[in-house]
């Protein structure tokens, strides 16, 4: 296991100074960690010259904002940095006023081209600098919804809301019926972009209006001339995994570019975070990442056990370490069959199917229910695992590993499929750091990092286990390494079977819990990458504001940033490969 | 009798069959892939989920036939039947057994291989004319599937011709008879044609033209109701044609080894369809298993691999003939 | 006069013959593979997966809707994606059922006191089946396609015992 190699603050003040940028303050705080207060002006500045140090802050993690009008008058966006090498997060906060002007970083930081506008746009900010600075979530017409000022509906406005018959995009949508055609490719109409007409700052960049992205195939004056034409793929297509709109500029079968609208699912689970008590948070971030629901609850629940400062009993940790495996595998097996049913094999679909539904078994007759479990909540977990339980995890560890195989010999082995697979979809390790990969995408591109074994929580400390990398960045080379976190898993159930402790799975709570004031994040190795609620509390019974990280959020800008140059059958299991999971992407 | 109605009551039969070898294909494909695939497919209607295929052919029958507002209204109407009326037709040149085939011309295996190359043209004209952009992607890839497979297919079903010595399917067969099935001989042509009529049925690992999962359903995206269904019902003909042509040309049609002809009798159509079925089941079984092609893969495999391999192979196979027959009239 | 009873709007030629079709429409309903949310895995995925298999009933997916009959409604639909389902409903031929899968779909569920979402997706389509559930269990839906089958059945007998 790697040592942590602190980063001390007077190492950043030497970073500032030699680049004579004054901060704010940094301090560290007690939940949180090392804090940089920059104002905005000197916000681009210091990102770059942390960015260039030998720190090596090559990661932005994460950018969200708070709406902190009530407190202190502004909106705080925070930016989660982080450095592989020394180990180490460093958090940096600027504030801005109610309907300020956000500096992009996306010259420095990739990872904050989605971000930044969903930060904008949900607090009613303007962009300057951004390629794109355009609408992700939100249609127009709905006020910034994360700010305080923004009512959510009461109960009775809940049981009778119906949509506004001036809503735009109803509006729209009779608008193209009464026509009767499909829009055309003007680019001055608004039919054509009816789905993300507004733009968030004042000017928008220039040229037509259609899907760019920020690296274009260079035109070639040599080439033979054919007309490129938009294929709309989704949000009801086959193999989009959910409600992804991928807008692509194809000629003939080859990509030119893409780019990704999403925001059909944004159901607001960080909004109405802020209306329900620290124990229902669960409840929302389960149908944040519905498939790998206990790792996104256990995100939660490590957070406010951190500020509220909860002794988590030994059993407790051991049984999240085995439900979220357990979980994680099942998961898992929901990527690697629609994942080869991309690539046009329905066999193995099937066959994951059927090994999912005997770990689904388990979860439920722990759980109590096969998706939205709500099982870890603050202070442990709210069930024992039964006998049954523990015999039927026996009964299938007995033929899992050699299941395992018989998947990858029946499926991985064909030579089609490495055909398909193999330097398709490459994630350079470049990309993959300024893109904010994380998780089996990070390791797939040679990037060492898993936070369980790195930052250990619950019980991962006490597991013995492997992390496998790969250096290729390909398809290909993320298949393995979730094959071998599937076997890494099944390892990791054996051992939690072996050592559980006895003892209680819950910590005495209050019955209403109240957490003290503070920022806390503790991130999570949740099944497709790092998932953290960093949440503000304000000392009542519910979190003043939940940021819910979403690993495929930044997944999607990397695939987004792979397809140009490849087919459209590539493309497929490209984004396949990626394993979004769309209630978490727009939440 | 009349010379139109014994064509007519022919034209009749050959409709039976194809409809009746659709229904059952149908009902295959999805009780093989519900085993292959750790379910069971439709248990419900009927015995064993046999009356599943009438639900289903009634429900498309009586369904809304859509036209999309842009297509290319007579083309869009017409193109269903250009798909399936070849296929029925190259229904007649299949030999069931000695006296059961609907048309013997001299030039049987050529008629039936004209007639399989134009269904490609149908789900072009199918394709364009529903002027959605994922049916023209599919009607694109069904013209370039068609040259890369009709030369290896032609090349491939030369031995046994060369063997035979006839064009004529019926003669080929019995040719058999007296021999070997030709499949011990040209082993590699038999396995080239049976990837070309992968390629040519359009199914998994080659379905480039309707990919479900990149095209959503290629071709056919646009069609409803019963067009659909026509379209679905002439890929099953087409299945049957080809594992029908496979075993006529290469597994001894409708005989046995061993059996004659006489003795074989009525038994005769018996054994070519099981013979044909167990083929579909072969297809059926490599559609349910192995991925997809990417489509410059698949130009790759039919121009770079089976192009030259089957070229190679006649030239060999023609000179091995010579040399065998100089050595048998030299002795 | 006795012409019009044997082959007229309310024939019994007709009726019978209305009775078969909706015999086979209820028998043979293939759904839109179209799953907006959580209720996706349970409605779509795993009722087509080994356990459940609801090809056994002639339940089965098509990728697009001009080919399907039925549409799950599989998830919390938002304003932006109302245009969606209602264009995608619009593209089914008729005659087109809708299930509404899940509390999201029929009122909101738990996301109802969030203002972009549209609380009950029959305020965009006709919904003929509503499955409660957060998320209903495979079962469930196997239960709301049987209920759905009953209601196609019932309009034919209905008719003829008037």
């Amino acid at each position: 296991m790697r040592r942590p190699a602190l980063i001390r603050d007077h190492e950043i003040t030497a970073v500032l100074q030699s680049a004579s940028i004054a901060a704010l303050s940094l301090a560290e705080e007690s939940c949180l960690g090392l804090v940089l207060r920059v104002d905005v002006d000197a916000l681009v500045a210091t990102l770059a010259a942390l960015k260039d140090s030998d720190l090596g802050f090559a990661q932005l993690i994460d950018l969200f904002g708070a709406d902190l009008l009530e407190k202190r008058g502004v909106i705080e966006v925070t930016y989660r940095l982080r450095s592989l090498e020394r180990d180490f997060d460093l958090f940096v906060k600027t504030d801005l006023e109610a309907g300020g002007v956000l500096p992009s970083v996306t010259g420095l930081y990739l990872s904050a081209l989605l971000p930044e506008r969903e930060a904008a746009e949900m607090f009613g900010l303007s962009l300057t600098g951004h390629p794109n600075p355009k609408h992700l979530l939100l249609t127009d017409g709905v006020p910034p919804m994360l700010l305080k000022s923004v009512p959510i509906r009461s109960a009775e406005e809940s049981r009778v809301a119906e949509l506004p018959k001036d809503d735009l995009s109803l509006q729209l949508y009779n608008d193209f019926m009464d026509r009767g055609i499909v829009p055309p490719e003007d680019p001055d109409d608004p039919l054509q972009n009816y789905l993300f007409a507004g733009w968030i700052s004042p000017e928008p960049p220039e040229g037509p209006l259609v899907p760019r992205n920020i690296r274009r195939v260079p035109d070639d004056p040599d080439a033979l001339a054919t007309d490129h034409y938009l294929l709309q793929m989704g949000p009801q297509h086959p193999s989009t995994h959910g409600v992804l709109n991928m807008v692509l500029e194809m000629d003939g079968e080859t990509i030119i570019s893409s780019e990704a609208h999403v925001g059909n699912l944004h159901r607001g689970i960080e909004k109405l975070a802020e209306s329900r008590r620290y124990n229902q948070l669960g409840t929302l971030v389960d149908r944040g990442d519905y498939v790998g629901g206990i790792n996104t609850e256990m995100a939660v629940a490590l957070s406010v056990e951190k500020l509220a400062e909860i002794e988590v009993p030994q059993r407790a940790s051991w049984i999240r370490v085995l439900m979220a495996e357990i979980n994680r595998l099942a998961s898992n097996y929901l990527w690697i069959g629609p994942c080869g049913l991309d690539s046009g094999a329905m066999g193995i679909f099937l066959f994951c199917l059927y090994d999912r539904e005997r770990w689904q078994e388990v979860l439920e007759e722990v759980t109590g229910q096969r998706l939205m479990f709500n099982y870890v909540r603050p202070g442990g977990v709210v069930a024992d695992i039964t006998p049954r339980a523990v015999a039927l995890i026996e009964d299938m560890l007995k033929d899992a590993d050699s299941r395992l195989d018989e998947h990858f010999e029946a499926f991985m082995a064909s030579e089609i499929f490495q055909q398909r697979t193999r330097g398709v979809g490459v994630v350079t390790k470049e990309d993959a750091l300024s893109l904010g990969a994380t998780g089996f995408v990070a390791r797939a591109s040679g990037i060492d990092w898993d936070l369980r074994r790195d930052r250990p929580y619950a019980a991962y400390d006490k597991m013995d286990f492997e992390v496998m990398t790969a250096d290729e960045g390909d398809i290909w080379s993320r298949m393995l390494c979730r094959f071998d976190e599937q076997r890494q898993s099944l390892r990791m159930i054996r051992q939690c079977l072996d050592g559980m402790p006895e003892g209680d799975f819950m910590a005495k709570m209050p019955r209403v819990l109240r957490v003290p004031e503070g920022e806390a994040a503790v991130p999570v190795e949740a099944v497709r990458g790092e998932m953290e609620a960093h949440i503000y509390s304000d000392g009542s019974d519910k979190p003043y504001r939940m940021r819910y990280r979403p690993p495929t959020l930044f997944s999607l800008m990397i695939s987004d940033l792979t397809l140009p140059g490849h087919f459209l059958a590539d493309a497929i299991v490209n984004l396949g490969s990626f394993d979004f999971c769309f209630g978490e992407v727009d939440r | 009798m009349n010379v139109w109605l014994v064509a007519l009551l022919r034209a009749l039969l050959i409709l039976l069959v194809m409809l009746l070898n659709g229904a059952m294909a149908i009902y295959m494909l999805r009780k093989v892939l519900g085993h292959a695939h750790l379910r069971l497919g439709p248990t419900e209607l009927g015995p064993a989920g046999l009356a599943q295929l009438i639900a289903d052919i009634v429900k498309l029958l009586v369904k809304e036939d859509r036209h999309p507002n842009r297509s290319d209204r007579w083309l869009y109407i017409v193109a269903p039947f250009i798909v399936f009326v070849p296929s029925f037709m190259s229904f007649a040149f299949i030999p069931f057994s000695d006296k059961l085939v609907a048309a013997n011309p001299d030039l049987s295996l050529l008629m039936m291989l004209a007639f399989l190359s134009i269904p490609p043209l149908g789900i072009f004209a199918a394709g364009w004319a529903s002027r959605s952009k994922y049916a023209t992607i599919g009607a694109v890839r069904a013209v370039g599937g068609m040259i890369t497979y009709e030369i290896p297919l032609l090349l491939a079903a030369l031995p046994p011709v060369m063997l035979a010595g006839s064009v004529n399917l019926q003669a080929i067969v019995h040719a058999q008879s007296t021999s070997i099935w030709y499949v011990i001989p040209c082993l590699p042509s038999f396995i080239v044609f049976l990837i070309c009529a992968q390629m040519e049925m359009g199914q998994a690992p080659f379905d480039m033209i309707e990919a479900d999962q990149e095209l959503v359903a290629g071709f056919a995206t646009e069609y409803s109701a019963m067009r659909f269904g026509f379209m679905y019902l002439a890929e099953f003909a087409e299945n049957f044609v080809m594992a029908a042509l496979a075993v006529t040309l290469f597994l001894g049609g409708w005989t046995l080894p061993g059996i004659s002809a006489t003795a074989l009798g009525p038994f005769a159509v018996l054994v070519f369809v099981a013979k044909c079925y167990i083929l579909i089941f072969l297809f059926m079984m490599v559609r349910g298993t192995y991925s997809r092609y990417r489509v410059d893969h698949y130009m790759n495999v039919g121009w770079k691999r089976l192009l030259p391999l089957s070229v190679v192979w006649i030239m060999v196979f023609a000179a091995a003939l010579k040399v065998i027959a100089m050595l048998r009239g030299g002795a | 006069m006795a012409l019009d009873q044997v082959f007229g709007e309310n024939s019994i030629i007709f009726l019978k013959s209305e009775q078969l079709f909706d015999w086979a429409r209820g028998r043979s309903l293939w759904y839109m593979a179209f799953g907006i949310a959580c209720c996706s895995l349970e409605g779509l995925i795993a009722a087509a997966g080994p356990r459940w298999d609801l090809d056994r009933h002639g339940v089965f997916f098509r990728g697009v809707p001009r080919h399907s009959d039925v549409m799950i409604v599989a998830g919390t639909v938002n304003r932006k994606m109302a245009v969606i389902v209602k264009r995608l409903y619009e593209q089914m031929p008729e005659p087109r059922y809708v299930l509404s899968m899940g509390a999201c779909a029929n009122g909101g569920g738990p996301f109802r006191e969030y203002p972009n979402i549209v609380n009950g997706v029959d305020q965009i389509i006709p919904v003929d089946v509503y499955i409660p559930g957060c998320p209903p269990r495979p079962e469930s839906v196997q239960y709301g396609f049987l209920q759905l089958r009953k209601k196609i059945n019932d309009d034919a007998k209905a008719r003829l015992d008037t």
